[in-house]
Parts: structure tokens; C-alpha cells; sequence
């Protein structure tokens, strides 16, 4: 029989050498949840999240963005300018987001001002807000140029089998992902919560190869564990989107078991398959364009039905939305979204203009228990 | 970090009340009341019944459309002008909105959620004909706006950040054509829907004829800071002037009258600068005020020109008058489009530093002033490095705290104290 915590450890040796890990190809960096990482996989990189560090304090760079910067972009150009990043080939930032988007301008700024890049390589590609037909064939025409200049880039040209490859590869960890999110909302308190966002940042991080076998391993182990598990509240994080697991180890500390999410980096990965029955960059292009709608993108309405739905799926007991400071993407869909989950009987706890460092875990973590109890 | 409760309205916030400005231009009057009496005309004219689209779009198509707009940036400030920031944000954070999400652009929500014509300024907002989401920052807020309006909505896309901006690229079109040409596509159905959910129709040659008269307005606009600030020595006007212009540059681009009153405008600086008209006949020290005015103190900008001989010039406005000419327009549309788009670099920190530079040097500046910008905007690192850039190339550059709503006592006295020293420091240079 194996032991859960040793099925674990790929997921959270994924997470601690984020900074520094061992890839068999050229690492690709990217900054949001929508990256069209088929695309990258097809070229031959290895597609990895840049997460920054909300427990280390700026020094380099605490003076050279201005105060509207949200903290995840500001964290993630101090870890860039101080080299953190320096084993990424290729940084692929993406459009969408207007702030994450601008840490291109930031770093070719920083080109400017240093005389070199902090990574090996940089390209921008745009993507369009809405979901109107042209917004669709946009980003179609966007990621057939992305496709091209990543072959050119890796020597791998990206044919249509490579990308149909891609997209079936990724549909397996995102099949599998979604096989997990299940079973946290069938037996809560199964999996910690920080247990999970190691997982769902580990969809992020790992090869997709080492992923799918290392969760199919862990599912395995869980499934023979005992059915008896803590009775505690099923709660469901909902808000802005993380990319590390502190919040989610307050609410193991907070003695809640976390059934679901909606948040993008650590919870969203199980949601949305690609279409293998047509062409794979038509299937692409519907599905950044169809989706879940992120929050920069426009559908706020949409996104508020999906996000309650979903939340709603993982029958929690409450809500915990939470707010990042400056984070008008998903800002604006509170207190509608509050509104459509009490209208279904489910309690909102709120906690707002959180900022994105934590310099005391224990403070947030104190922060958290109130708003939950 | 805030849990469960919204933090308080801020109504008790003591600001610092800002100083009248100094005009040396017969014309900044001109302007001052040619605005006033377009603005009075259109908030009549809309409470009496009139359409009007409340959001972003090119101004020279609403212009042209006869179709007046009503920007919530505008709106926003004209609120926050009349000390109803506090009221309205309150309102905005009663309904459940978060405190750091406020802004100029949000601020028109607390109206629409409050609507009470009595105390909101031109008797508030009625509903408009269609809410036009473009040059968005946050697009939930249009969408917000538009149901709490009842009005029909259009949203607007222009992705308006590219991977490469050549070196001198005001001097040229830079921009990526197939953005252009997306953008422009996206315009052209907004012209559409507008057509569709108002009476105003579309005229191609109506809008050529607006933007013929928009670029002689901005061929005359730019004549007129060469005049002014291309020559060393004292200026015959300052920025306080330029704010002036600052409503009819932003919104009447086209208009017949507004043609009109900038030939004036040339006219009389042609006229100051042959007679040897100075501002400020002893100026010692040209400084370039390098981002958004403070528009609550704009007295600020006439403080050292006696004690001192310091004045001040803008960047945002006149100067860039010739970037918005656009001599084809077999199409338009997308010349409209073109005037607008992407002539802000803010996404580009690299091609903001050259352009003030460029700038400083043109316009024989002593020194760079740049206002750190709060979160209203997304140009977040381009101050910085303007300043850097500045500094390696020997103009001296201060940056200062901006605050889009009013500073408080003791903020406005640091930023003289600030400004001051870095006047005395380069005279003492």
C-alpha cells in the first residue's frame, strides 16, 4: 500500500525547486493560467508558470513600479530583475491582462536600462477580451504566429500532429485533474488544501509526462484510503488568483476542508478540456476564446453564472472570497457574485484588498480563521 | 487587509484645497467659456431629452454622428471637482465594491447607484442612448454600468501594446497593422450599433469633413508649442494656459467653433511672441511637468514663477498635437481610430523615456518633474524609468507622489518643499 505523503513528493518538489528545476527541454515561462502551453509543448519547450514570492520583501525593484502595480506583477518583476528566472529560455508574456501584460514593458525596460534581458529571450502575444467571432479568429491568427516562432525558436516545427499531441497530452492531466477536484468534494478533508494547491500548481510546473504519472499515483493511493474522514466545514476559495499554496495551509490551519475553488492557478486546471474531434488550433482558438471567462476578459455576468455554478457543484458550506488589493478584474464581480451564492443557500465570507505579500503568515493566517468562523 | 466589513466612506478626508491659476491668454478664457457653454448645452440638452453615449470612443466620430459623449473619467472628475468623491465612493463601497478599486472611471457608478439629480452636478445622469466600453481598463465596469443604466451596450476591444516600438516612433507609424486593422474593424461595428440604437446616422463625408478640421486643429495646436517652447528663452505662455486648452484638445476636436477658436489661440501667441510678450519675463527655469495635472491645484503650477522665475510646461496635451494628424482619410473610420490609438505609451517605459527626452530637449526644459501615478493607471513603471533615463542623459528629474483626488495639508506642503529644493538645486547647478 502506498502512503499519500510519498505519492506527494513530486508535487511538492515541483513547487520547491520552482526556481531552479530540472527540465529534459528548453523551459518556456509564462505568467497566467490561459497560456496556450499545447502550443509550446508542440514546439518542444517545457512549459512552466513563473510564480513569484509574497514572503520575500523587494528590495531591488520596490522604487521602480509605481503604486498601482498589483503585488503578484510587482513580485514577479522583482524576482526577473534580481535574476531569479535566469534558467527560463524563453519568456512568453501574454496579453489580456493589462498589468501582466506590461511586465514586458517592465523588462524591456529593463533591457534598456541594464543592457540585457534577465531571461534568455523574450516575445509578447496579444489575445482579444471579448468572444465575438473576430476576438476568436484573433487569437487563432495569434497563435499560429506564436507557433511559428516558437519552431523556429526550438527547431521543432509545430505540425499539426505535434499540436494534436499537445492538446491530447495536457487533456489527460486535465482529465485527471478534474478526476482530484471530484474527489475532494466527495470526501472533504481527504486532501489538505494545501495538499491540492501543490497539485494544481504542479499542472503548471511539471512536465506533463511526470505530471500524469505522478498524480495517477497519488489518486491511486488516496483511493484505497479509509472512507472516515474529518467532519469539518466544506468550504469553496473563490476570488483572485494564487500562485503559491500559504493560503490554502491557513485554511487547513482554520480546521475547513477545501472542496472546491475557482481560483485559476491552483484550482482551475481540471476545468476545461481541448476538442480533439477538429482541427487543434481551431480547438485552441474556441478555447481561449469560449472559456471560463478570466477575469480580464469581458462576460462578467458569464463568468459570475459559471463561477457560482461551479463553486456550487462542491456543495460547500460557505464561500471564502478573496480579495487581492488593486485587483479589478475579479473586484468588480463582488457583491454580485456574493448575491448568487446566498441566493442558493451557500454563506460568503469575505476578505478584501488583501495584499499580495505576506510578510507574516501567522497575521494572514489569523485573518483567515475570522473570516471563516 | 480588510475581512468582512468595507472600510468607512471616506467623506472625513481633509484635503488640501488647491489655488487659482494664473492665464496669460485672452484664449484660455476663450476656451474656458466656449467649454462651459458646450458643457451647459449638452447637460441641458441631454436632461431636456437629448442621446448621448456615455463610455469611450474616438471624439471625432461622436463629434461627427452629432452624438454628444459623456466620458465617466469626465464625469468622475467633475464629481470628485465638486468635493463629491467622498459621497460617491461611499456609495460605490456601501454596495458591496472594494476600496482600492476606486477611480475617476468608477467613480460616475456611485451616481447611478445613488441617483439623486439634486445633488449630483448638471442635475446627474439620465440614462443614455448606449454605454460604449473602449480604452478599457476594466471592462466588469462598463458592464456594470450598462445595466445599472438600463442602456444597451457595446464593447470595444484594442489591444493597444505591441512587442516592438521602433526608436523615434512618433516621427512614423509604428503601430502593427494587423492591431490597426482589427481595431479599426471593431470600430466600424460600434458605428453600426450606434446607428442602430440612436437616430444619428454615420457619414463618411460628414466625418472627413470633422477630421479635415480636426488636423488643421491639430496642425495649429502644434504651431503653436513650437512657437511657444521651441525657442529658448522666456515663453509667452505656461501650463496653466495649456490646461485651459486642455477640454477643447480632449473633446471638440472637429467642431467648426472649435476650429475657430484655436485659430484665435494662434493668432494671439503668433502675436505674443512677435511683441515679445513673456509669461513670466524673468524666467530662469523651464520645468516639464511630465504626466497628469494635478487638476485640484492647479495653482501649483504658478508657485515659483516669482520667487524663483520657474515655469512650467506640459507633455500630455499640446505636444502631442502633430502625433494625432492623420492625412489619409480614404477611409474614415480608421483615421478616426488612428488620431487616438496607442499615442500614449504608457506600456512602454523604453519608448516613454525616449519621447521625453526628445521632449526635454526640444523644448529647452531645465528639469523633469514626474508624478508617480496612483492606481488609476497602468503605466507602472514608466516614471521610473523615464527618470533614469532623464538623469543618464544630464536633465535633471524629480518624482514626485501623484494623487488623482486631492492631497492632504501636510502632502501638498512636502511637494513644494520638494519641488523647491530641486528648482533651487539646478539653478545652483
Amino acid at each position: 500500500m502506498t502512503d499519500p505523503s510519498s505519492t506527494l513528493a513530486p508535487f511538492l518538489r515541483a513547487y520547491e525547486t520552482r526556481w531552479s528545476p530540472a527540465a529534459r527541454r528548453p523551459i518556456l515561462g509564462y505568467l497566467d493560467a490561459g497560456f496556450p502551453e499545447e502550443i509550446a509543448i508542440a514546439a518542444g519547450f517545457h512549459p512552466l508558470l513563473l510564480t513569484a514570492d509574497p514572503s520575500a520583501p523587494r528590495i531591488e525593484t520596490r522604487d521602480r513600479l509605481d503604486l498601482s502595480t498589483p503585488g503578484r506583477v510587482a513580485q514577479l518583476f522583482e524576482g526577473l530583475a534580481t535574476g531569479r528566472y535566469g534558467f527560463v529560455d524563453l519568456l512568453v508574456v501574454t496579453g489580456g491582462d493589462r498589468f501582466v501584460s506590461n511586465t514586458y514593458g517592465f523588462l524591456d525596460a529593463e533591457r534598456e536600462r541594464t543592457g540585457r534581458l534577465p531571461v534568455a529571450a523574450m516575445l509578447y502575444m496579444e489575445r482579444a477580451h471579448g468572444t465575438y467571432r473576430e476576438h476568436r479568429d484573433f487569437n487563432r491568427r495569434q497563435f499560429e504566429k506564436l507557433a511559428i516562432r516558437l519552431g523556429a525558436l526550438s527547431g521543432q516545427p509545430v505540425t499539426q500532429p505535434r499540436l494534436a499531441e499537445a492538446i491530447h497530452l495536457v487533456n489527460r492531466a486535465r482529465a485527471l485533474v478534474a478526476r482530484f477536484d471530484a474527489l475532494r468534494a466527495q470526501r472533504p478533508g481527504l486532501v489538505s488544501a494545501r495538499d491540492a494547491a501543490l497539485i494544481g500548481l504542479g499542472a503548471h510546473l511539471m512536465d506533463k509526462t511526470d505530471f500524469i504519472a505522478a498524480l495517477d499515483a497519488h489518486l491511486a493511493a488516496l483511493a484505497i484510503l479509509d472512507g472516515a474522514v474529518p467532519d469539518r466545514p466544506r468550504v469553496v476559495l473563490c476570488g483572485s488568483d494564487l500562485d503559491h499554496p500559504l493560503i490554502h495551509a491557513a485554511l487547513d490551519a482554520a480546521g475547513v476542508a477545501l472542496v472546491g475553488e475557482t481560483v485559476a492557478l491552483t484550482g482551475g486546471y481540471g476545468f476545461d478540456p481541448v476538442r480533439e474531434d477538429i482541427p487543434p488550433m481551431d480547438a485552441l482558438a474556441d478555447l481561449s476564446t469560449y472559456r471560463f471567462p478570466a477575469p480580464w476578459m469581458w462576460g462578467r455576468d458569464r463568468r459570475i453564472r459559471l463561477t457560482r455554478d461551479r463553486a456550487g457543484a462542491a456543495r460547500p458550506d460557505r464561500v471564502l472570497y478573496l480579495h487581492r488589493k488593486y485587483d479589478a478584474g475579479i473586484g468588480w464581480d463582488y457583491p454580485d457574485l456574493r448575491d448568487a451564492l446566498q441566493a442558493q443557500g451557500i454563506a460568503v465570507r469575505l476578505i478584501h484588498d488583501m495584499p499580495y505579500d505576506i510578510p507574516s503568515p501567522a497575521a494572514m493566517q489569523r485573518a483567515i480563521a475570522e473570516a471563516l468562523a | 487587509m480588510t475581512t468582512q466589513t468595507l472600510s468607512p466612506a471616506p467623506d472625513g478626508a481633509a484635503l488640501y484645497r488647491g489655488t487659482r491659476s494664473i492665464k496669460r491668454l485672452d484664449s484660455s478664457a476663450e476656451a474656458t467659456r466656449l467649454n462651459a457653454d458646450y458643457m451647459n448645452r449638452m447637460w441641458s440638452e441631454i436632461a431636456n431629452g437629448a442621446e448621448f453615449v456615455f463610455g469611450y470612443g474616438p471624439m471625432e466620430l461622436m463629434n461627427a454622428m452629432d452624438l454628444f459623449l459623456v466620458l465617466p473619467v469626465q464625469y468622475g472628475s467633475v464629481l470628485a471637482a465638486k468635493q463629491l468623491y467622498g459621497h460617491y465612493q461611499g456609495v460605490i463601497e456601501r454596495q458591496g465594491y472594494f476600496p482600492s478599486l476606486a477611480n475617476y472611471e468608477t467613480l460616475p457608478l456611485g451616481y447611478v447607484f445613488d441617483p439623486d439629480p439634486a445633488r449630483a452636478p448638471y442635475g446627474g445622469l439620465p440614462k443614455p442612448s448606449a454605454v460604449v466600453g473602449g480604452f478599457m481598463q476594466t471592462p466588469a465596469v462598463y458592464e456594470l454600468y450598462a445595466r445599472e443604466m438600463g442602456a444597451p451596450l457595446f464593447m470595444m476591444d484594442d489591444p493597444y501594446q505591441q512587442e516592438h516600438i521602433a526608436p523615434h516612433w512618433w516621427e512614423h507609424e509604428f503601430r502593427d497593422p494587423e492591431i490597426v486593422q482589427f481595431a479599426v474593424e471593431e470600430l466600424k461595428r460600434c458605428v453600426r450599433f450606434l446607428e442602430s440604437v440612436t437616430s444619428k446616422i454615420y457619414s463618411e463625408t460628414r466625418m472627413r469633413d470633422y477630421l479635415a478640421r480636426a488636423d488643421e486643429m491639430s496642425r495649429l495646436y502644434d504651431q503653436i508649442t513650437a512657437m511657444a517652447y521651441e525657442q529658448p528663452g522666456p515663453a509667452p505662455f505656461t501650463v496653466t494656459d495649456a490646461y485651459s486648452e486642455v477640454a477643447i484638445f480632449e473633446t471638440h476636436f472637429g467642431h467648426e467653433w472649435a476650429l475657430d477658436h484655436v485659430r484665435r489661440m494662434h493668432a494671439e501667441v503668433s502675436a505674443r511672441v512677435r511683441g515679445g510678450a513673456h509669461a513670466v519675463p524673468g524666467e530662469r527655469t523651464r520645468l516639464l511637468w511630465a504626466g497628469t495635472p494635478m487638476w485640484y491645484d492647479l495653482g501649483f503650477y504658478n508657485e515659483w514663477e516669482d520667487s524663483h522665475g520657474a515655469i512650467f510646461i506640459e507633455t500630455m496635451y499640446l505636444p502631442r498635437a502633430k502625433r494625432l494628424i492623420v492625412p489619409d482619410r480614404s477611409d474614415a473610420i480608421a483615421a478616426a481610430f488612428l488620431r487616438r490609438h496607442m499615442r500614449y505609451t504608457g506600456p512602454s517605459p523604453r519608448a516613454a523615456a525616449e519621447l521625453v527626452i526628445h521632449q526635454a530637449r526640444q523644448y529647452h526644459i531645465d528639469g523633469v518633474i514626474l508624478p508617480r501615478r496612483g492606481p488609476t493607471r497602468d503605466a507602472a513603471a514608466s516614471s521610473h524609468h523615464m527618470a533614469e533615463r532623464l538623469r543618464a542623459a544630464g536633465i535633471p528629474a524629480l518624482m514626485v507622489e501623484y494623487a488623482p483626488f486631492g492631497v492632504t495639508v501636510d502632502e501638498a506642503r512636502a511637494l513644494r518643499v520638494q519641488v523647491t529644493d530641486f528648482i533651487e538645486k539646478i539653478q545652483n547647478d
